[in-house]
């Protein structure tokens, strides 16, 4: 692990001993270690240990006493050319896209409108929060309650007093994936509305009157002005939505949609290992989740870094 | 909302947010259809983000046969007369079915939800005191020291935030049903004694079922967050500040115990709330790890919809209940909130 | 500010590299070290002395020596169970017995009835029926859990496997009276390999599937005059399916002339939560149109499950899906509950067990104005068998007790006591005895229904099987999927699971 040097600034003045002082380096390695043991205790090592698995035939409830049999890249092979598996990355994206581009434009959409004073406004905005601090286990059974067809609210409103045909929200198979992007921008929208709220208190407003001297369009101070010093903020809210969707297990795991098709790979990945107890062939799974995140990851950051060297 | 007063304008954008713009920005001559489709589309937003929450803390008073009773009832006292039944039932099992004995009344017996609740108050609770304590150490020590390979470290650190949990389920619970099952081995090699009995004991022990292995998975989860978040912090609060205070003869422990965590406590409990809504809200590892034993609400809450009837009412007021604390802590720490979501690129 | 935030962007896109780098990069030192440090940690039972291989081999065999590996290796170390015990923190309580169960009346029922066990309290946990299986497994996997599970007839296979369960053939012998039981819920409860005469478990619980409907429409003079004129039948409970869909589109078809909107509805949940609801309810259709669900024999489903007559079958359920409440295709037991109770639908299916959600006006709304009958049948009278056993895990610190509370449960006493909670037993003596008629307006029924019963396919592959019948019996009934087109499928990827898993033909 880390070395440490003296003090960044070496120019401090000696002080005087005291009694039980610690040297700064022995601070550092307290300071450091519970932090680092448990990281690499509960996160890098079961991660390590799950790649070996990844390439064995092991099922804990089966293989307890005779333990994992080594077979090389098998649960790759078969998994990459499992037409199940790809499905479930197409059903992720089904659900990921939509669901992060609805929540950036009616987050956006939302700061702006609420980026002025008005009475009430920070009443609003704590309201607003609210979402976010539910589980999201209460929040996919609640929208269940008011998904039911003939009981529920929002087929009370759409269908009885707007006489829109009912939608079968969660059965129905081209539907049902919407039911699960719905939950979702209702949970996570107000996240994107906080962090470009933030970033559009952040402008500052003489580049405003500036414009106004110039007699500029109120597009030409959105395009010209707002937008280039909001994105690097908002790309990073997206950043963060596309992993925590990506990975999104509760959600989907309690609206209990229907379909095969509209199963998204968490909630896949959870059957494989832990009903059928394919754990060799799970860990494998998750390597492939892992990876693609990774190289999403890595592309978005590409995309920001771009933006970022745009604008110098 | 589609209505506009400048020409020419490119379509791409989204509705709400070009009808935005001419009110979000400081104008001077608003025109008023703008005005109103922006307090209109904003209205609507407002229906769709506020209504649920309202209706939870509705359908949270009323009796079971109006739950799903249509056209829906919306104001208590008005509408519909609110009951206490399901607040009476998160706490007693008064609703919980006799079976065939109708006689059978739970009303005076204590539910599971208070021991479940307290389990999550101290599980989430004594991950979130760990995690932003250890996690402010650490920052502290990034912030403050040189040290090889820090930038290295701070990604690994952060990197461990971007794993898709489920992706370590099946390590993490093969890990903490034998944490030690090495030393059984180690033991084998061994004659009888009292190490061998040692280590044989040893390599029995479960962090699976327990208060220990969760909030230590809880802890570790957080860390991330707090390490980044802090180290922000402490880069903010000037290194004078406790050098001052070494001068006058403190040390280094003293004068971050004295001068600079005092400095950072607001950070940290915006840190915390963070920490906390994800150990409080954590459903699938609690689930697979602790099923019977030092198990946290979400579980419950999931099985509250059991028992061949639809108890809506009774699981909006087990949430509304179980939100409770988590609302009440962060509005208290609300001002840091930005800072947090943003993992600590927005400043404030 | 923007400067601080593009530095932490970069920051973060940094991390990515990072985590790409070790991540993927197989040659670095930390991945190639992996193995090693592994093998000893995944597989702490290979490397360890003969003490806990050997009690894991018990397990198999003689349930009455079976210990777990803790014990035994405490005891050829004298002088330390207690510590052994003490520290493993896997199972519950010392003492306190477990049993597992899923949430329903009968967990329920169960609860109250354990009060009265003499042996010391007993913590009975029942959890929602989608993680049933999954939990009690993965307790399995820990080597701990409760200590009595129990299993649908379906899991006994996969845990026997596994050696997870104790085999109780011998201790059966003296402690239970097995002539007074029903030998179909013996076997169904407990036996594995069928016909092995090895047994697993006793049962606790018997079930079947009854129809409910609503008596007071069914007597109501308007009612049965229009359905006669419509049918030339008189109207009663059916006594075949294609007589059910008659009574179910009536009073589809009357649009709430008569208070009800809709005809007839059942658990059509077909999702991997809902475990094997819509399954159940199809197979006995099938079963009774006179087709299968595979030949047991060959473990051949193609021809069977997508027969002509499967075909039918599902048609057939097609129809009588149109006749219930819109919005059904997620229908659980708690919304088929619901629909009879709050009186949106004239008559459902449903498992016995669930009828103490309808006695009571505190819990149902329409509860005085129920009947009940069995499922009924088609070309045979074939209901699906539901009811688990009673098992006890490998696994337990508390044999003993844990037996002595199979023991209690199993006497007549308690079966008396459990038919009056609304348990169904599997006595002979029991079922016959007045206290079991007189507890539950449905009971009658059960004793007739119970006698039809039929298993679906029991071995350790029933999971993956299932899974794909739910999903496409569940897209046939709600018309999304030709019903053709969804039992070849099923057909197709059973006998792929089938043939993966026995390539050379049934077990012998």
């Amino acid at each position: 692990m880390a070395a440490v040097s003296a003090p960044s600034d070496s120019a401090a003045p000696p002080v005087r001993p005291r009694f039980g002082r610690l040297s700064d380096r022995a601070l550092v390695w307290t300071f450091l270690t519970p932090t680092m043991l448990l990281l690499l205790g509960i996160a890098v090592f079961p991660l390590l240990w799950s790649l070996y698995l990844s390439f064995t035939k092991f099922s804990v409830i089966n293989d307890a006493n005779t333990g994992p049999t080594w077979i090389g890249t098998k649960n790759f092979e078969r998994l990459l050319n499992d037409p199940d598996v790809w499905l479930r990355f197409t059903t992720t994206a089904r659900f990921v896209i939509p669901a992060v581009a609805i929540e950036l434009l009616l987050g956006f959409g939302l700061a702006l409108l609420l980026n002025r004073k008005f009475g009430g406004r920070g009443l609003l905005m704590t309201l607003m929060l609210i979402p976010m601090m539910l589980s999201p286990l209460i929040v996919a059974l609640f929208w269940n309650y008011m998904y039911q067809p003939s009981t529920g609210i929002i087929d009370y409103w759409l269908h009885d007093v707007f006489g829109l045909p009912q939608i079968l929200w969660t059965t129905d198979l081209n539907t049902a994936m919407w039911s699960l992007v719905l939950v979702d921008v209702w949970q996570w929208t107000p996240f994107i509305m906080l962090i470009a709220l933030a970033g559009l208190s952040a402008v500052p407003k003489y580049l405003y009157e500036a414009a106004e001297v110039d007699r500029a369009s109120g597009w030409f101070k959105f395009r010209n002005i707002t937008l280039p010093l909001v994105t690097p903020l908002l790309l990073i809210a997206i950043l963060f939505r596309l992993m925590d969707s990506y990975r999104m297990f509760d959600q989907a795991y309690a609206l209990n949609i229907s379909g095969n098709v509209n199963q998204v790979l968490s909630v896949y990945l959870y059957q494989m290992a832990f009903r059928d107890f394919n754990t060799g062939k799970g860990s494998a799974l998750g390597y492939i989740m892992l990876v693609v995140i990774i190289a999403l990851a890595n592309l978005l950051i590409r995309v920001l870094n771009g933006l970022k060297a745009e604008q110098v | 909302m589609a209505v506009t007063d400048t020409p020419a304008r490119p379509t791409s954008g989204t509705a709400p947010a070009q009808a935005a713009v001419r009110t979000a920005r400081p104008i001077n001559w608003p025109t008023l259809l703008g005005d109103l489709a922006a307090r209109l589309a904003l209205g609507v937003a407002l229906v769709f983000f506020l209504f649920p929450l309202a209706w939870m803390l509705i359908t949270s008073v009323k009796a079971r046969s109006e739950v799903t009773l249509l056209p829906p009832r919306y104001v208590p006292f008005v509408d519909f007369q609110p009951v206490a039944d399901n607040y009476q039932a998160v706490f007693t099992k008064a609703s919980e079915l006799g079976g065939v004995n109708a006689g059978a009344n739970g009303a005076g017996q204590i539910s599971d939800f208070p021991a479940h609740l307290f389990n999550s108050v101290l599980i989430a609770g004594g991950a979130t005191v760990l995690a932003v304590l250890l996690g402010t150490l650490a920052a502290y020590a990034f912030s403050r020291f040189r040290i090889k390979g820090e930038s290295d470290l701070l990604f690994f650190i952060l990197s461990t935030r971007m794993l898709p949990p489920i992706v370590v389920l099946i390590p993490i619970f093969l890990m903490f049903t034998k944490p030690f099952g090495f030393l059984e081995g180690m033991a084998a090699g061994m004659g009888a004694g009292g190490f061998k009995d040692f280590l044989l004991n040893a390599s029995h022990v479960s962090l699976r079922e327990n208060y220990i292995g969760i909030t230590l998975l809880y802890t570790t989860f957080g860390l991330p967050f707090v390490v980044w978040m802090m180290k922000g912090f402490f880069d903010e609060i000037p290194k004078e500040y406790e050098e001052a205070a070494m001068l006058d003869g403190y040390s280094r422990v003293e004068a971050i115990g004295k001068f600079v965590l005092p400095e950072a406590l607001p950070a940290m409990l915006a840190t915390a709330v963070f920490v906390l809504i994800t150990a409080w809200n954590e459903f699938v590892f609690v689930q697979i790890l602790n099923p019977s034993q030092a198990t946290t609400v979400p579980p419950f809450l999931y099985a509250i919809i059991g028992y061949g009837q639809l108890e809506w009412g009774r699981m909006a007021a087990t949430s509304v209940v179980f939100l409770l604390p988590v609302v009440i802590f962060t509005f208290a720490v609300r001002n840091h909130l930005l800072r947090g979501v943003t993992f600590g690129a927005v400043r404030r | 500010m923007i400067k601080r935030m593009m530095s932490s962007l970069s920051l973060l896109a940094l991390a990515g590299m990072l985590l790409a780098s070790c991540g993927t990069d197989p040659a670095t030192p930390t991945s190639v070290a992996v193995p090693a440090t592994d093998t000893s940690v995944a597989a702490p039972a290979t490397a360890t002395t003969g003490s806990t291989t050997a009690a894991t081999a018990t397990t198999g065999t003689t349930a009455a020596t079976a210990t777990t590996g803790s014990t035994t290796a405490a005891t050829a170390t004298t002088g330390s169970t207690t510590a052994a015990t003490a520290t493993t923190g896997t199972t519950a309580g010392a003492g306190k017995l477990q049993v597992i169960w899923f949430a329903w009346q009968p967990c329920q029922a169960l609860t109250d009835l354990s009060k009265n066990f003499p042996g010391g309290a007993v913590d009975v946990r029942c959890v929602p029926i989608g993680q049933w299986h999954d939990q009690i497994f993965t307790d399995f996997a820990a080597k701990g859990g409760a200590d009595i599970v129990i299993l649908d007839s379906q899991f006994i296979g996969e845990a026997v496997k596994g050696g997870h369960i104790m085999d109780l053939t011998d201790w059966m012998k003296s402690n239970i009276d097995v002539s007074d039981y029903i030998p179909a819920a013996l076997a169904a409860y407990g036996e594995y390999p069928a016909g092995s005469k090895r047994y697993y478990g006793v049962p606790a619980e018997g079930d079947t599937q009854m129809y409910v409907y609503r008596k007071d429409l069914f007597a109501n003079p308007a009612v049965r005059t229009a359905y006669k004129a419509k049918t030339a039948k008189d109207l009663g409970p059916p006594s075949t399916w294609t007589e059910l869909l008659g009574i179910a589109q009536f009073f589809k078809d009357s649009a709430g002339k008569y208070g009800v909107q809709n005809g007839y509805t059942t658990h059509w949940c077909g999702t991997p939560a809902c475990y094997d609801q819509i399954a159940t309810h199809w197979n006995q259709i099938l079963w009774s149109f006179g087709g299968d669900i595979w030949d047991p024999a060959t473990y051949k489903t193609q021809g069977f499950i997508n027969s002509d007559t499967a075909v039918k079958a599902l048609d057939y359920d097609r129809q009588l899906f149109q006749t219930g409440p819109a919005g059904q295709g997620n229908f659980q037991f708690n919304e088929t509950v619901d629909a009879m109770c709050s009186g949106t639908t004239a008559s459902a299916t449903i498992w016995f067990g669930f009828g103490a959600a309808f006695v009571n006006t505190k819990d149902c709304k329409n509860a005085n104005n129920l009947a009940y009958s069995a499922a009924p049948g088609e070309k045979v009278h074939l209901t699906s068998l539901g009811g688990m056993g009673l098992h006890v895990s490998s696994y337990t610190k508390n044999k003993d007790s844990a037996l002595a509370y199979v023991k209690w449960f199993e006497s007549q006493d308690t079966q008396l006591a459990w038919a009056k909670l609304g348990g169904f037993s599997a006595r002979k003596s029991v079922l016959a005895s007045p206290v079991f008629a007189g507890a539950a307006p449905y009971n009658p029924a059960f004793a007739e229904a119970y006698q039809h019963v039929k298993d679906f396919w029991n071995v350790p592959e029933y999971n993956a099987m299932l899974q794909t019948e739910m999903e496409n019996l569940n897209l046939a009934v709600t018309g999304q999927k030709a019903t053709k087109d969804a039992l070849d499928t099923i057909a197709k990827k059973q006998q792929d699971i089938l043939d993966e898993a026995y390539p050379n033909g049934p077990p012998k």
